[in-house]
Formats: structure tokens, sequence, C-alpha cells
């Protein structure tokens, strides 16, 4: 029992480390690219369409990633002009926090090994 | 902690902790050097909220835009904020938004000034530098 709690609390700790944003921005793309492009959601997952809104920028966003997930570019153009841009710019920044988090981490870790003699060149260092 | 409740006591909750842990290795004349410059660059996580709002009145992603993140706020603007869900979620996360920004502010300026001051004291007379 304290061993599950033991392991529970190490594995959260470990969660913490990753950052939210990239893991929801990639588990949403992974969602649209595995839809079935050909589809019609009813009732649909728009929450401007469900308001009774039809005026909706975002919609054709999905099918636009499935098509594009299935190298359908004129299809992903067609379903959403900006589907492409959106997966680029989504995966960009996901990296950038997955980047962020692992320097982060791994340099925590060193400056507890590093002697805390020069935090100058320590922190230089850290930001090159 | 003493040094960051003198210089720059409006912080709080993550940013107070991580900019508590960069200003304990400066000197008196780096901290207050750093809590000018560092006030200056901070965003404010009240007006990223009061931004993300906006985003269900039309106007969605003015607060990446607040946050220097251009290809995140043209892409909110022109998809109605991923259909609203991308907005839903900035709502919830908008501390979080607002502390990476400003650690990574923190971290520039931090080196910045450590740097600067260092060198200043080296030319001028080296020997206190430590």
């Amino acid at each position: 029992m304290t061993m599950l709690l033991i392991l529970g609390r190490s594995i959260a700790a470990h969660m913490r480390r990753i950052p939210l944003e990239p893991v929801v921005w990639l588990l949403g793309l992974g969602a649209m690219a595995a839809l079935d492009p050909s589809a019609t959601a009813e009732p649909s997952w728009c929450l401007f369409r469900r308001l009774g809104i039809d005026l909706c920028p975002g919609c054709g966003l999905g099918h636009s990633i499935a098509h594009l997930a299935r190298g359908q570019v004129t299809a992903s153009v067609q379903a959403h002009p900006l589907g492409i841009p959106a997966v680029a710019v989504l995966l960009g920044r996901s990296g950038r926090r997955l980047h962020d988090a692992w320097t982060r981490s791994s340099r925590s870790a060193a400056s507890s090994f590093a002697a805390s003699s020069n935090p100058v060149s320590q922190s230089r260092n850290a930001h090159v | 902690m003493s040094k960051i409740l003198h210089y720059l006591p409006e912080l709080d909750g993550d940013e107070q902790v991580h900019v508590a842990m960069l200003m304990k290795s400066m000197t008196e004349e780096q901290a207050d050097q750093f809590a000018r410059i560092y006030r200056a660059q901070r965003k404010d996580a009240t007006t990223v909220l009061l931004l993300a709002v906006a985003g269900f009145l039309g106007a969605a992603g003015l607060h990446r835009f607040y946050l220097e993140e251009i290809g995140m706020g043209l892409l909110y603007l022109f998809t109605g904020g991923l259909c609203v869900v991308g907005t839903l979620f900035d709502l919830f996360r908008y501390q979080q938004l607002t502390f990476e920004y400003n650690r990574h502010r923190a971290d520039d300026v931090a080196t910045m000034v450590q740097g600067v001051y260092t060198e200043e004291e080296e030319t001028d007379d080296g020997a206190d530098a430590a």
C-alpha cells in the first residue's frame, strides 16, 4: 500500500515536469488526424453551432487536419485554408514548450551538482 | 526571500519563487537594477485574463498577441480561438501562460544584469568583483 503511494507520488512529481499545453495540443492534433474526414458529426462539436450561431471561423479545421494526415492537401485546403498553418504553429509551439521544459529540468539537475561559488558564470552557461 | 520582498513586493506564487531564486545570488546593486528592468518587462496576469475573455466577443487570441506569441495569436484570431476550445483552455490557464512569459523575461534580465555589473566591477577595480 505504502509502495503504491510512493510510486503514485513519484509519478505525480514527474507529471508536473511535463507541461500541459503541448500535451493538449498534440493529443488534439492526434485526435483530429484520427477522425474520418468524410464523416459529419451530429450533433456538431462546435460550440458556436450548438449555441445556434452559424458563423464559425474555426469550423472545418478538424476535417482539414484529417485530410492532411492522409496526404490529401487539396481537400485539406478546401475544408479550411488555415489547417496547414494551424498544424505548423501548434507543432512549433509544442516543440518549443517541450524543449524549454527539458532544458529547465536538466539545468536544475546540473545546478544542484555544481558548486554555487560562481553564480554569474553558472547562470550565463545556462542560457547558452 | 527578503530581497524580493524589498525590491519586487508585488510578485506572488510561482513567479515570486522563481524570481527569488534568481535574486539570491545578486548583489544589492544588481537586485535594484534587475527589479527596475524586470518590472518594466513583465506582463500582468489580469490583463491576460481580460484579453482572453475578449475572445468570446469575437476578438480571440488578443492575449496571445499580448504575450508576443504572434503565430498563436493569428491562429486564434482567424479560427475563432480554435472554435472557442482554445480560448476556454487559455482562460483556465491564464496564470501559467503569463508565468511562462515572465519566467523567460526574468531569466534574460538576470543574465544581462549580472553580466553587465560584473564587467563594470572588473574594469573599475577588479578585486571587489566577488
